[in-house]
């Protein structure tokens, strides 16, 4: 009777679900090639105030228009600066911005569509117009507004704003996803068990969308890019900084194109299409692994 | 000793509304009246359609009826704490796979059901009801506590599932269709542990199946619906050897048999599924006895034998020409 | 005449984890008029065997040795013309989950049509199946109205009736039937196996294999048995013999475990089998059933037995019985 009862490990174990999906996710071509390759721009933007010739990328530093030589790897702008240094500046902000808006834009997407779908009733029928009435707005159009309204917003403003129209895509997808799962058999017996909705959604619910909801992110964050490089190459970015889509707005409209200066509006077209590229391959190797019916076609 | 009635069932009634602008009625059930008592299993029998399902979910107080009512222990349904409730009232579902959240080891569902309705017991004495559950249900939870649901078979997970109703330790337990997807071989097994479960504790089973050759063997009663409707019910001898009911009659002829063939022929009569209100029988469009009075009038539940009732016009006659199969 | 014949049969799946051994040596002869009951559970293979039958098979599964000859020709080494003439009118199959064969956004006659003009029927023909379907369809007891509905109008049930009647409109030589009656209630089971038995009568269909786990369902409708457990052959013979008189175990397991209506747990306690389905993926070592086998003797630990004589024209596959090999 001394003898210890062995207790049973957690109830939830990262090796016996998820060992297996991430062993197939790291054999998945597309995944590990965008991951890769996203993940060197990422550090590209990271490492920029370390590694850029020239920290202060809006200073004249030599003459204008310079093509690409051993002292400006990346040629100059027509301004002068450094076109290097604002490129890995730029990396750097637009991937700020994209992502931050990205997580905004997921929070309330998950909030919203979770809880609506998951409690139904009343705070569904709330929830779900608040999210149709969103979608139906011309996102780009109210985006325009807002920013010719305020006038070079700053980053964090920018990210913001993206976010807060970004969301009711994702919210629709969750919330459906919610949906189907108050139907499931575990549910009912997490139920009958006595558990508490709030406790359902987040224990039982969440976590079965845990790979559903990581696709939808990368793919939110290539629409924030999107939508921040637009912005900002419309000129309607920020003033007094640098991002790939300003680099793109201020080399189009002081004559990158007419006078072929190619270097200064080419290295930032590369870095957006490689990252929206990366993404995609990352979303669509998850979703090749997560869906595995779509692996023999 | 006298039993106590746990469930009155009066007249139950669920109609479902859906379609455009919500006209179209479809009643899943109608008018069910049926008793159970402590420590008796009572199997409830009915095809796709026949408003099983929906039974369940009402005792489950997952749905409200549209009329009639259900007492538990002569308290009406709706006035019963869910909390309270569940701790006497339990099921098992047919899917022992989606019954169990796959991200999470089977233990879960057990410890949390323990946590639940054991609150001032230590966590050992929780553990420890938790392995007495698994050990009465025939598996060794050494050998069960840490796996994943896909590392085990469906036939030990539904066992899972009943060790965590005993847990729980309810009065009823209500098993959806809990064999069905288990090996035929295999099924008797659980049922022999429902049984069990009724000599041992006094646990009453409210055994839901389409399946009549696994109704009668652990039942003491049954009940037959049709279309939201009861045809037949009551004591499982008298039922099987003495069908009254035109509908039980060609249930019974249709179920193969290893110990003889099929003689004759039944005629094709084409099955649809109506909506909306249906005056009369709801069997008369495929019985052979119908007449005007089937279509015109529903008949009611009337005693035909000791704790035995049929809903048809002529259940005498139709008694009197059954030769079995 | 010998319409079917299977040598020594095996299909795998070849999965990340290994050979998954599904069909692992199956042999039978079919012949006119005769009806083939495969009767297996969960863990026998024999949905697998069904589709190699008709060699509607696809990676990851793949045929790994062994022969289907149909009148004698190889249905695996046919030039693909040969082959697609042979569905629907040579060998036909009913699929598992038939419910869900058919496109839910054509009309049923429409995919009639389709299936008609697919397999180079003249137009005479193809009025005479049309109506031929007609008839049929009230037989299989659906209403006169679905056949001009779009499948997706219609109930699970009926949809399986549907797949079923356009399965066999083509009046195939020989019929596989992969659990055709799996969803349905039990009154249109009999209609179904009703139909079945009224097209093999007529000569419309001439053999058919009927691969079910319910054991009291082959009774109605084969001629002869063949019991599967763990990818393999295990019984075989004509039915009335093999059930009234089961030789290997896992039958008479099986036939023992069944309740029928009526029989009650206080007067008649019925035990079924122990243990768990084997896992194709890595059998247990000798004979397959050994680990739940109430009989077991060290030898079927460690050696399989192969499939023997045990009188007549029935075969075991048991170390109990020591005939000739079958």
């Amino acid at each position: 009777m001394s003898r210890r009862l062995p207790r049973p490990r957690r109830a939830a174990g990262p090796r016996g679900v998820w060992g297996p999906l991430l062993g197939s996710l790291v054999r998945e071509k597309f995944f590990m090639g965008g991951l890769i390759i996203i993940l060197a721009v990422a550090l590209m933007g990271l490492l920029a105030p370390y590694v850029a010739p020239s920290k202060n990328f809006l200073a004249t530093v030599g003459p204008p228009n310079q093509p690409p030589s051993l002292k400006y790897p990346l040629g100059t702008t027509g301004f002068g600066q450094d076109v290097l240094s604002q490129l890995l500046f730029g990396t750097r902000n637009t991937l700020f911005v994209a992502t931050v808006a990205a997580l905004i834009a997921t929070l309330i997407g998950l909030a919203l569509g979770v809880i609506g779908g998951f409690l139904g009733g009343a705070v569904d029928a709330v929830f779900n117009f608040l999210t149709n009435t969103f979608l139906v707005i011309p996102t780009f159009t109210i985006l325009l507004l807002i920013a010719t309204i305020v006038k070079h917003p700053s980053l964090q403003l920018e990210a913001i704003i993206i976010g807060a129209f970004g969301w009711p895509w994702g919210a629709r997808a969750y919330r459906s996803f919610a949906l189907s799962m108050r139907s499931r058999d575990y549910v009912t017996v997490a139920r009958l068990n006595g558990m508490s909705g709030l406790n359902i959604a987040l224990t039982e619910v969440l976590p079965q969308m845990l790979p559903y909801i990581a696709i939808m992110l990368v793919m939110t964050l290539n629409g924030s890019l999107m939508a921040d490089v637009g912005l900002d190459a419309i000129g309607l970015g920020p003033g007094n900084t640098i991002t790939l889509g300003l680099m793109l707005n201020y080399a189009w409209g002081w004559g990158a194109l007419v006078y072929n200066w190619w270097w200064w509006w080419l290295p930032p077209v590369i870095v957006i299409i490689l990252i929206a590229t990366s993404l995609t391959a990352v979303a669509m190797g998850m979703d090749r692994v997560f869906n595995p019916r779509l692996r023999g076609t | 000793m006298s039993r106590e009635v746990l469930y009155e069932v009066d007249r139950l009634t669920k109609v479902f509304s859906t379609g455009f602008f919500r006209t179209t009625r479809i009643y899943a059930l109608n008018n069910v009246s049926f008793n159970v008592m402590e420590g008796e299993i009572l199997s409830i029998v009915g095809e796709s359609g026949s408003g099983k399902t929906t039974l369940l979910k009402v005792l489950l107080k997952a749905l409200k009826p549209t009329s009639g009512r259900v007492l538990y222990r002569g308290v009406p349904l709706e006035r019963w704490d869910n909390r309270r409730y569940w701790k006497e009232v339990q099921a098992v579902l047919q899917d022992p796979y989606s019954s169990f959240n796959p991200f999470y080891r089977v233990s879960r569902p057990l410890l949390m059901a323990a946590k639940t309705y054991m609150p001032e017991a230590s966590e050992a004495d929780r553990l420890k009801a938790v392995r007495e559950a698994l050990e009465f249900v025939g598996l060794n939870p050494d050998e069960i506590l840490d796996k994943y649901p896909h590392q085990l078979s469906g036939g030990q997970l539904q066992r899972v599932m009943i060790a965590r109703a005993l847990v729980i330790g309810p009065k009823v337990l209500l098993a959806d269709e809990i064999v069905s997807m288990i090996d035929a071989s295999l099924r008797v097994n659980i049922l022999n542990l429902l049984y069990k479960l009724k000599k041992e504790t006094g646990m009453s089973v409210l055994f839901v199946t389409h399946d009549l050759s696994l109704a009668s063997y652990i039942a003491d009663r049954i009940l037959i619906l049709y279309k939201g409707e009861v045809m037949e019910y009551g004591d499982v001898e008298a039922v099987y050897s003495r069908p009254f009911h035109p509908y039980t009659q060609l249930l019974m002829k249709s179920i193969p048999l290893v110990s003889k063939r099929w003689t004759g022929r039944i005629t094709s009569t084409t099955i649809e599924f109506k909506t909306g209100y249906i005056r009369g029988c709801v069997f008369a469009d495929r019985c052979p006895l119908a007449t005007d009075v089937c279509r015109a009038t529903k008949p009611g539940l009337a005693q035909v034998e000791p704790d035995h009732y049929a809903a048809c016009h002529y259940a005498s006659k139709s008694a009197g020409l059954w030769k079995g199969t | 005449m010998k319409l079917l014949e299977v040598k020594d049969l095996r299909a795998y799946y070849f999965t990340p984890q290994g050979p998954v051994r599904a069909v692992d040596g199956i042999s039978f002869d079919l012949e006119e008029g005769q009806v083939l009951g495969i009767v297996g559970e969960s863990g026998s293979g024999k949905s697998t065997l069904g589709s190699v039958l008709a060699n509607v098979i696809r990676p990851p599964l793949r045929l790994v040795s062994g022969q289907v000859l149909y009148r004698g020709s190889n249905i695996y080494s046919m030039d693909p013309e040969k082959l697609r003439q042979l569905r629907a009118r040579g060998i036909s199959i009913i699929p598992q989950y038939a419910m869900n064969a058919l496109n839910p956004t054509s009309r049923v006659r429409d995919i009639i049509r389709d299936l008609l003009l697919s397999h180079d029927a003249s137009s005479d023909e193809l009025n005479y199946r049309l109506k031929l379907a007609r008839e049929r369809a009230l037989q299989l007891g659906l209403p006169p109205w679905a056949l001009d509905r779009y499948a997706i109008e219609l109930s699970g049930g009926m949809r399986q009736r549907v797949t079923i009647l356009i399965s066999t409109l083509l009046d195939p030589e020989v019929l596989i039937a992969d659990e055709p009656t799996s969803a349905l209630d039990v009154v249109v089971q009999r209609l179904v196996i009703q139909y079945l038995k009224d097209l093999l009568d007529s000569g419309a269909v001439k053999s058919m294999i009927f691969i079910t786990h319910d054991i009291a369902l082959i009774n109605e409708v084969a001629t002869d048995l063949l019991v599967m457990y763990g990818g393999q052959a295990v019984e075989y013979g004509p039915v009335d013999e093999v059930l009234r008189d089961p030789k290997h175990p896992y039958t008479k397991g099986l036939m023992i475990s069944i309740p029928e209506p009526g029989v009650r747990i206080a007067k008649r306690p019925l035990t079924g089998l122990k243990g768990e389905p084997p896992s194709l993926l890595s059998p247990p070592s000798g004979c397959r059933f050994h680990p739940r086998c109430p009989l077991a003797m060290p030898i079927c630990s460690s050696e399989e037995p192969p499939m023997v004589s045990v009188g007549g024209r029935r075969l075991a596959r048991c170390w109990l019985y020591r005939g000739e090999r079958g």
